[in-house]
């Protein structure tokens, strides 16, 4: 009894010495994902100042009013946006209507039609045949050439279509002998059970969207009036001066910039928590899976 | 078969409306892009001055961007590039993900484990282009690390416009964004494993490492296989918006990859080999497509699951 007691006891005390490395070393690599943002967080309030270490130098808001008062920074922000929900709406209302086609077993040339999407996943024109295409189109230097090219995600179309084919069926058959028509099934009984995969689609959706450059970079040429945030900012960055020979007005300019940085990441943050939330559940269901 | 075929087509024939939108983006976006493949078989198309099919037709016929590919020095230089960050990254990223896997479900506490994986997965749901912001930042010649470094050593370090840290600065930087994000499938992995296997190694007396090595490990060694060969599969992408971000005249020669090598042939700022350009998109994009289908078929066969 006494050394059953005192085994219990040592193997309780190996463990927690394992543990506590273990949370230390987490909490070591946690912060360090977060320090590059206090830096650049601290830049953003700096006073023009070249020695930053993670806390600002000479407090202001000047970087945060620059960037609050210049009407294109505006823009761009207002074209982000923009693009962000629209192009949300499109691709997550198109590929549901594709997935909830798809889930049914008897839909003819199933197959086939899925193998259609999967090859555009793993072959694509090239750079320059996208440009010319987009150009005959007349959509090159448009808003549109920042949403259309990304509508199809054939990713998402897969895991919709999965969650749909999980749902129960005797509820759709229900609704198939009061009568209802392919639409009003759709509508009034696959979309609401659906709402977790959508949710967490239309998520990931916004995300991408918001962080494209590369439509941008590649489509609009010089028509700057539609420069999203991301090319918005990639095009201060290139233009920055080099840091080998900064003169005080640059070093203000790389505040700024950081305040754009910053500007930038809110959104991001404000929708992190609901992604987290999905994706807990979405690593949950795959798991359950397995 | 017919018969069923059609069977099936009139009974369902419903349902087709509701994949047309679909199908018409990819075919409008993704489809019609692979013919426009034929200019790389031209001897550079004058888009600048004629429309498309205008210039498409007073173009002659021509292999000669073929044989660019393999004889030019300095494509052959750029694949290079892309091969070796591609392999830096496999080689040096891949196994971290796992680790840290590993560490985050040995927490028991839920608050601590919640709150580090919201820190972790973060940088993955931002843009290229505020990483790079980030880390000019961080790495900038008065920036922290070089204030650090000023202890030791006079001059400061320019990082981002140094040649030879280029290739391993983007290895660091695409590590910090992406490894948070890629432990979630062993995670998810490792919260499968059956539970009483680590009860009956503790009575036998294993410790953790113990229970880690004869586990864990081989508890999800089939998603790390899978998670591998996938990865290679994606061997010709060593990360266009990252790098692309990340270039600069001091880096360029070291840093060019065979994307932005070929948005900057095609599409850049200077004069335009749009034929040479698409061509050589062609041929990454041939050699990708072969890997991903052999890595892919290889995955489901040996392992049961591929990417679909």
């Amino acid at each position: 009894m006494d050394m059953e007691t005192r085994i219990v006891k040592r193997k309780h005390k190996r463990v927690s010495a394992f543990s506590v490395t273990n949370y230390v070393l987490l909490t070591f690599i946690g912060i360090g994902c977060l320090l590059p943002f206090l830096n650049v967080l601290s830049s953003a309030l700096s006073t023009a100042n070249l020695q930053i270490n993670f806390t600002p130098r000479g407090f202001t808001w000047f970087n945060f009013q620059t960037v609050f008062t210049d009407l294109s920074f505006f823009r761009a922000l207002g074209v982000s946006i923009l693009v962000t929900v629209m192009g949300t709406v499109i691709s997550v209302s198109v590929m549901f209507s594709a997935a909830y086609a798809l889930s049914k077993p008897n839909f003819p040339l199933r197959k086939g039609v899925m193998i259609f999407f999967i090859i555009t996943m793993i072959f694509t024109g090239g750079m320059v045949p996208n440009y010319i295409v987009m150009g005959m189109l007349g959509l090159t230097r448009t808003v549109f050439s920042l949403i259309f090219p990304s509508v199809l995600q054939v990713y998402n179309l897969i895991l919709m279509k999965s969650y749909i084919e999980n749902l129960p069926k005797e509820i759709e058959e229900s609704a198939y002998i009061d009568g209802a028509t392919e639409l009003q099934t759709l509508l009034k009984i696959i979309l609401p059970l659906s709402l977790p995969s959508i949710a967490s689609v239309t998520l990931f959706t916004a995300v991408t969207y918001w962080n494209n450059y590369t439509n941008a970079l590649i489509y609009l040429g010089t028509e700057e009036k539609w420069y999203p945030l991301s090319l918005y900012i990639l095009n201060h960055i290139n233009n920055a001066a080099d840091p080998l020979v900064y003169t005080k007005v640059d070093v203000q300019k790389s505040n700024i910039e950081s305040a754009m940085i910053i500007v930038s990441i809110i959104p991001i943050l404000i929708v992190y928590p609901f992604v987290l939330k999905h994706f807990t559940k979405g690593v949950t269901v795959g798991g359950v899976k397995e | 078969m017919a018969v069923s075929l059609r069977a099936k087509f009139k009974k369902n024939k419903r349902l087709i409306p509701f994949v047309i939108p679909a199908m018409l983006f990819a075919l409008i976006f993704s489809y019609l892009p692979m013919i426009g493949i034929l200019i790389a078989f031209k001897e550079n198309p004058n888009f600048g001055r004629y429309p498309a099919i205008e210039a498409f037709t007073r173009a002659k016929w021509t292999l000669n961007n073929f044989k660019i590919i393999f004889s030019d020095s300095e494509i052959l230089h750029y694949l290079a590039n892309t091969l070796t960050i591609s392999i830096m990254k496999i080689v040096i990223l891949f196994p971290l993900p796992v680790v840290l896997a590993i560490m985050i479900s040995e927490v028991k506490n839920k608050v601590f484990s919640y709150v580090i994986q919201a820190m972790v997965f973060l940088p993955h749901f931002l843009s290229w282009v505020v990483i790079t912001g980030i880390f000019n930042n961080l790495l900038d010649v008065y920036g922290p690390i070089n204030n650090f470094i000023a202890v030791f050593k006079e001059n400061p370090i320019y990082f981002m416009g140094e040649p030879k840290l280029f290739k391993w600065l983007v290895v660091l930087i695409s590590g910090w964004k992406e490894i948070g994000y890629s432990s979630i499938v062993y995670i998810a992995a490792i919260t499968a494993i059956n539970q009483q296997l680590y009860e009956a190694a503790e009575i036998d007396g294993a410790n953790k490492f113990q229970q880690i090595w004869h586990i864990t490990i081989p508890g999800i060694l089939p998603t790390i296989m899978v998670m591998l060969i996938i990865r290679i599969g994606y061997l010709m992408d060593a990360g266009f918006e990252q790098i692309f971000t990340m270039l600069n005249s001091y880096t360029r020669e070291s840093g060019e990859i065979i994307g932005t090598y070929v948005y900057r042939l095609g599409l850049g700022t200077g004069s335009r080999d749009y034929g040479l350009s698409t061509a050589v998109g062609l041929f990454n994009g041939i050699v990708s497509m072969i890997l991903i289908l052999l890595t892919n078929a290889f995955s489901k066969k040996k392992f049961g699951t591929g990417l679909w």
